[in-house]
């Protein structure tokens, strides 16, 4: 019984330490910390959004105050509509985070299961799977997604599938190439001899090592998860008109781009910043979590 | 042949290749064709020939890493490939395998506790945790690593440990027979020699059954109890230890044995190497008669025109040559 203690013990504290050693790593990548700073203030900006600015003035409008360049009154200036553009951009990264994030998390899953079956069971289902792929790819993205939407009807739910279909394939494809070279490696037959099942093997071995090419393609996503939610929202078949949206926000500041130059400038730089720290974290996650880059 | 823990009769592999169009068979290479042995509970079979020989296949077809084409494999009295489902999981906990290369069979996000434990949780040898975990303390001393490492992972460890681990692995379901498949070759000379003896160890204290596949005759030497030496898929001659590398009777085994460093001083003055000529046939289209003919110092026009088939020397030991028929 001492001894089980002793083990329980030894095993928490490695567990401790590979923690430790895995912030520890992280932290030494001043790239992926800034990433991680950027990322954490948006993501506070969008969870207490209402206490920085209430939802009400994003929607306000006010013919006086049409287009007028920052101000103290208005930091980021108003729209054609006279909204106050800091207060859209506030709320707007509820829905462009949510649907960035969000899809590509759904994407993540569903084509990381799909894509790591296809290369670790081959054959008919593999030839079956990558065919519906190449059916899906061969349709102009944008265009399947509408149909999608137009099907469905709009609303966010239905931004949220139609966005996550089109993206999907791309997963599958990534993580079916990267678990066949996975799949013939001795430590996976040495699992199938050890009498571990299919399942066991496909979960426990396979994914883990394939994590980190996915981690990388998934925070690449989220940007143009994004920008394909913004131009669904312009055509009218995303978020829905008043609502507060980045990208539906650049859309509708393109009429003004000459003149207004900062109307286009702040929801842009909202992307950019966020899919830029995203990309950073993703790195560093990826760098972090290989235990072979410790000591 | 009650005392067989494992008889291999007729074993074909061929892997096929494809091409053209809809992706038909176009070839089929030959990596065992015909192969047949035993091996007896307790007892060391090495298994030598030159690289892509498909002694490698051999062990994997065994094992059942890799379907055979066809054949029978007899483990323990029991057809592997024809017995009911529950049965084959028990029998292929009875086999395991060591991996040439230490440091792709080990999976890199997995310490080394749980790469140990996973055969006993996986086969239920164990279900309680502290008893699971004995094992694997057990299992990692018996291997000549510290318990204390358990939690660390595979890349903080040297080559040798890394095989220790292996070992610890593919003992951890309590084999009968293991498969070693250059167990060595990727380790430096000195670590060699305490993995060998190590195995050597553990075979004498378990009565473990082992098919050492290595192309290092040397070291098969010091291992065996029996020697089959693979040509281009075949046997091409089998006896104990003491009839191959004492009179070894087919022109290929005493070519190989030729090329080897000498074992003792008088081997040393006594060497005369035997140069072969030419390259292998290719797999994917076998010569008709002997497969040995086009390289062989002592080729005739019969040797080519037809397969020799297995000449009886005596004792056991068989050669697959038309000058000993």
């Amino acid at each position: 019984m001492n001894q089980t203690e002793e083990r329980k013990l030894n095993r928490r504290a490695m567990r401790r330490e590979h923690a430790a050693d895995t912030w520890r790593l992280y932290r030494k990548n001043k790239a992926a910390m800034l990433g991680l700073v950027i990322l954490t203030v948006f993501v506070l900006v969008a969870v207490f959004a209402d206490l920085i600015v209430p939802y009400a003035d994003a929607l306000q409008q006010s013919a006086a105050n049409r287009l007028k360049p920052p101000s103290a009154g208005h930091p980021f200036g108003t729209d054609k509509f006279g909204r106050d553009v800091f207060a859209r951009i506030v709320h707007g990264s509820r829905r462009s985070l949510s649907l960035g994030i969000g899809t590509t998390l759904i994407s993540v899953i569903i084509g990381g299961i799909v894509g790591a079956a296809c290369g670790y069971f081959g054959k008919l289902f593999d030839s079956i799977v990558m065919r519906l792929c190449d059916v899906l790819t061969s349709v102009p993205a944008i265009l399947f997604a509408l149909a999608v939407v137009a099907a469905l009807g709009a609303n966010m739910v239905n931004l949220i599938i139609a966005i996550t279909v089109i993206s999907v394939p791309s997963y599958i494809r990534i993580v079916r190439s990267v678990v066949l070279s996975i799949a013939d490696r001795d430590y996976i037959h040495a699992a199938r001899l050890c009498g571990r099942s299919d399942a066991g093997i496909l979960f426990g071995h396979v994914l883990p090592n394939a994590m980190g090419p996915i981690i990388v393609q998934a925070s690449m996503n989220v940007a143009s998860m994004m920008l394909t939610a913004a131009s669904l929202s312009f055509v009218g078949m995303g978020v829905q008109a008043p609502v507060p949206e980045w990208g539906a926000m650049l859309n509708e500041a393109r009429d003004f781009m000459m003149n207004q130059p900062y109307l286009l400038a702040f929801p842009g730089l909202a992307i950019v910043l966020c899919a830029l720290s995203l990309n950073l974290v993703g790195d560093g996650l990826r760098d972090a979590l290989d235990p072979r880059m410790k000591n | 042949m009650q005392n067989n823990l494992l008889e291999v009769k007729h074993l074909k592999k061929y892997f096929p290749v494809t091409g053209g169009f809809l992706n038909r068979t176009v070839a089929e290479v030959h990596a065992a064709d015909d192969v047949s042995f035993s091996i007896k509970k307790g007892e060391v079979l090495g298994l030598v020939g030159e690289s892509g020989c498909g002694k490698s296949t051999v062990g994997r077809v065994l094992l059942g890493l890799t379907p055979r084409t066809s054949g029978e494999i007899w483990f323990d009295g029991t057809e592997t490939g024809s017995v009911p489902k529950e049965r084959a999981r028990d029998l292929r906990r009875r086999m395991q395998m060591v991996f040439q290369d230490p440091f792709s069979s080990l999976d890199p996000r997995m310490n080394v506790s749980d790469i140990i434990a996973e055969g006993i949780l996986a086969y239920k040898l164990y279900e309680n945790k502290s008893e699971v975990g004995d094992r694997v303390a057990d299992l990692m001393q018996q291997c000549g690593l510290f318990p204390d490492q358990a939690y660390r992972y595979a890349h903080q460890f040297s080559g040798g440990q890394r095989q220790r681990i292996c070992i610890a692995r593919a003992l951890a379901t309590d084999p009968d027979f293991i498969v070693l498949d250059e167990a060595v070759s990727a380790l430096d000379v000195s670590i060699q020699a305490q993995i060998i003896n190590l195995l050597k160890d553990l075979q004498e204290a378990r009565g473990l059954t082992y098919l050492f596949i290595s192309h290092d005759l040397n070291i098969v030497r010091f291992i065996s109890d029996s020697v089959a030496v693979m040509y281009l898929g075949q046997i091409v001659e089998y006896g104990t230890k003491e009839q191959i590398f004492g009179a070894p009777a087919h022109p290929y085994t005493q070519a190989l044995l030729s090329a080897a460093p000498a074992f003792t001083p008088e081997e040393k003055r006594n060497k005369q190497r035997i140069i072969l000529t030419g390259d292998v046939p290719s797999p994917t289209d076998v010569p008709s008669g002997c497969r040995f003919a086009a390289r062989c110092p002592y080729a005739e026009e019969a040797c080519k025109a037809e397969a020799p088939a297995f000449a009886d020397l005596g004792d056991g030991h068989i050669c697959r040559c038309r000058k000993h028929l």
